[in-house]
């Protein structure tokens, strides 16, 4: 006997349904997300970029989560999607910066807003075309006399990221007039970014007080800096030139442009006001500062992944296997005339072969699916940076997913034709993975940033003697370079430890000194280690990790390069 | 003619070192050649040849053909020749299963598959003896019709299906499909075959077993 529609429980029920879809559509309504992408209106494809969120009318606390969706490519060149899950968190909610990848600005950036039972509560859209750069731009921050380039692009102090990887797509940076200053964690940015390869270009004079942090004391090239005047009666900062100061451009022995390096970057000092440069100056420094030049080890990463030994069971031991089998059967059923006593005979070495075969299997001697190489370089000076470069290859005959632990955003360099593979991603920094698909023999590379704190300090503490102060973990290797002279360490122990220069410290042994040679190469070619005190440390680990039933090889180098203070 | 009624002697060796012989042949050309992870390419030869599954499953196909054949041949009255072709099918396995161990270090974490392709191959192996002995059975000859005919219906069996929308029906595809990890149902679909035939020709077997 069925029930009538008017039997309470589905009156309930339909109460309840019609009063979750109205607080549902309440809360759409209600809920406001903005989005904001790139620094002032340019951005780069295919490198990190600013992305600022302004949610509102949700009732803080919020705790959820936002999406970011990026539609890549078109029918002709092969379509894929990257998807970026960020947790949002009561106390940040508000105005939120993050640094997200980039793909494709041709196509709008969507935005969906979650909350924690996972129920979209609010979306936008963001279109990116009209902010599309074609190459990374100079941009210029405060007054200035005159645009510093054509393509330069204007922004404000407070319009700075606070995240140094969203600089990516910056060429140089000059920060001229700024009243106000700017905000410490912007200048924690800007150290970082040229640490790990910007060009930070700083206008002084006399507005050099507005500007004037402990931090930016210590990237200047310049030590005890003080105004002076020229001979026509202008302000210019002038000072001691720290060691590898370059003067790039000097007027009557008035030096105008002075540069140093730090890090992988340099910092340009313009020792007038912003507003006092004549335009025959400003010429020539735009001719005179170099274009940033992240430093990457993506390349590196490669080779080695490369290079790495693919995991598999020798072929002797199969062919030995084989010619056991093959033997005992003839063996037993000719030699042996009971035929009881063949089928045990039969039996018995079987049951052997079966016991060495299971042995032999140990994880040691398994094929593994996915190859994986990360490395990750620490650069450490008054700030600190990572970066993380990972290359992943399939080895399986099959495609298959898998995943990347980090939780940080990853970029992927995806080549310009998508036809050949399945470019998605699939990154989500609540759980800090990211997913990706692979089919047979391809090979995929991300890299990424952060930050860290410097926890290795090296100094000088007399003329033949540096101390190491460690306070991560030890260091299979490292490399010590006191003015281009190279001294190799085996290892650097956790704690202080102090190594004299002149008894026996260059050895001529650095463990695994030829597997980290792609990655030595690479900071050669980058770093200017041929000046001041360095130290290069590294570290390697190897597993095997299981993934939804895949075994993947995994090796993973930590790279730590130190600026040493070399004042005796 | 008085019959012989041994589970393996000199007349019933060739069958098995064949299955034996080229079982291991295929377990060695299975191991990737690759050194290096640069070795691998999407279309490389050195990154996977994975034809020991597929080939095992052929010869112990062809395996059970022969010893249904043999069995007639040999004189071995039906009563008895059921569970001495199960018992023979299952010796062939247990002689390739030092293999089936190796195979480990190629699919690891695959232990399940591989017992499910234990139960396929053997499924297999028995409704191809069974088969091949209920085929020759009347004529008593090597060089009957019935000899041309079975391995004709075997490598329809093997070959019919992988062109069709049900490749996991084929014994080649199977290993192939389950080492992937196919539905549960295109499993079962799979196995059902030579369940099916096996059943069949188990009671035909027995029903007939009084004319002896």
């Amino acid at each position: 006997m069925g029930r009538s529609r008017s039997d309470p429980p589905d009156v309930v029920l339909l109460v309840l349904v019609a009063f979750t879809l109205a607080l549902g559509g309440c809360s759409a309504r209600a809920a406001l997300v903005d989005l904001q992408a790139g620094m002032g209106d340019a951005l780069v494809e295919g490198a990190f970029t600013m992305v600022q969120a302004r949610v509102a009318d949700l009732g803080f606390p919020f705790v959820g989560s936002i999406v970011l969706t990026q539609h890549l490519g078109n029918e002709w060149q092969g379509r894929a999607l990257a998807t970026l899950r960020l947790p949002l968190s009561a106390a940040r909610a508000g105005r939120i910066e993050w640094t997200v990848p980039l793909y494709d600005a041709r196509q709008p950036m969507e935005a969906t807003l979650f909350d924690r039972s996972g129920m979209a509560v609010a979306s936008c859209t963001i279109d990116l075309r009209s902010l599309r750069r074609d190459k990374p731009f100079p941009v210029q921050v405060g007054d200035f006399a005159m645009a510093i380039a054509e393509d330069a692009v204007t922004i404000g102090p407070d319009e700075l990221p606070t995240l140094w990887q969203s600089y990516e797509g910056v060429r140089s940076l000059w920060i001229g007039r700024v009243p106000a200053g700017l905000a410490p964690e912007r200048w924690e940015a800007l150290a970082r970014w040229v640490l790990a390869g910007g060009t930070l270009v700083v206008c002084t004079g006399g507005d050099f007080y507005l500007l004037e942090t402990p931090l930016l004391d210590g990237l200047l090239p310049i030590a005890n800096p003080q105004l002076k005047e020229d001979e026509l009666g202008m302000n210019y900062l002038a000072g001691d030139p720290v060691e590898g100061t370059r003067v790039l451009l000097e007027e009557n022995g008035v030096p105008r442009l002075l540069e140093r390096s730090y890090g992988t970057g340099r910092i340009v000092l313009v020792t007038q006001s912003a507003l006092q440069v004549s335009p025959s100056l400003w010429e020539e420094a735009r001719r005179l500062v170099t274009d940033a030049h992240l430093i990457s080890l993506s390349e590196a990463t490669h080779t080695l992944l490369q290079a790495m030994p693919f995991r598999r069971p020798d072929y002797l031991a199969a062919v030995a296997l084989m010619a056991a089998c093959t033997l005992v059967l003839p063996a037993v059923v000719l030699w042996v005339k009971t035929p009881k006593r063949r089928v045990q005979l039969l039996v018995a070495p079987v049951v052997a072969l079966c016991l060495a075969s299971g042995f032999y299997s140990i994880r040691a001697k398994h094929v593994a699916q996915i190859y994986e190489y990360r490395t990750m370089l620490s650069i450490q000076a008054s700030v600190g940076i990572t970066l993380f470069c990972t290359d992943v290859v399939s080895a399986d005959g099959d495609p298959i997913r898998t995943e990347v632990r980090g939780g940080v955003p990853w970029i992927e360099d995806i080549p310009a034709s998508r036809r050949a593979g399945r470019f998605d991603t699939e990154t989500d920094l609540v759980s800090g993975r990211l997913t990706l698909s692979l089919d047979p023999g391809e090979r995929r590379s991300l890299r990424s940033g952060g930050t860290c704190e410097p926890l290795l300090s090296l100094r000088r503490t007399s003329k033949d003697e540096v101390t190491i102060q460690n306070r991560q973990a030890p260091l299979h290797a490292g490399i010590l370079l006191v003015g281009g002279q190279t001294y190799r360490l085996d290892e650097i122990p956790l704690g202080e430890r102090r190594f004299s220069l002149g008894d026996g410290l260059a050895t001529e042994t650095v463990s695994g000194e030829d597997r980290f040679a792609p990655l030595l190469q690479s900071l050669l070619e980058t770093l200017p280690l041929e000046h001041g005190l360095w130290l290069v440390g590294f570290r390697e680990t190897e597993k095997s990790v299981r993934y939804t039933g895949q075994e993947k090889e995994v090796r993973e180098v930590e790279v730590y390069v130190v600026i040493g203070d070399d004042r005796a | 003619m008085r019959s012989r009624i041994e589970l393996i002697d000199r007349e019933m060796l060739q069958p098995f070192v064949v299955l034996v012989l080229f079982s291991g042949i295929a377990l060695v050309l299975s191991i990737p050649w690759a050194q290096r992870v640069g070795d691998l390419g999407a279309f490389s030869l050195s990154r996977h040849f994975p034809i020991y599954f597929p080939t095992q499953a052929f010869l112990l196909g062809t395996l059970g053909l022969s010893l249904g054949a043999a069995s007639v041949l040999r004189g071995e009255p039906r009563r008895v020749a059921v569970g001495l072709l199960v018992e023979r099918v299952l010796l062939g396995q247990l002689l390739t299963l030092p293999y089936l161990f190796f195979m480990r270090t190629l699919y690891p974490g695959k232990e399940t598959a591989f017992l499910l392709i234990l139960t396929h191959t053997t499924a297999v192996s028995l409704a191809c003896a069974l088969g091949s002995r209920l085929l020759q059975e009347p004529s008593r000859s090597r060089f009957s019709h019935a000899y041309p005919s079975k391995y004709l219906l075997f490598i329809t069996y093997c070959l019919a299906p992988l062109p069709t929308a049900l490749p996991g029906l084929s014994p080649l595809w199977f290993p192939g499909g389950v080492l992937r990890g196919e539905t549960w149902t295109a499993i079962l679909l799979s196995l059902s075959v030579p369940a099916l035939a096996l059943a069949f020709l188990l009671l035909k077997a027995l029903q007939d077993r009084g004319g002896d």
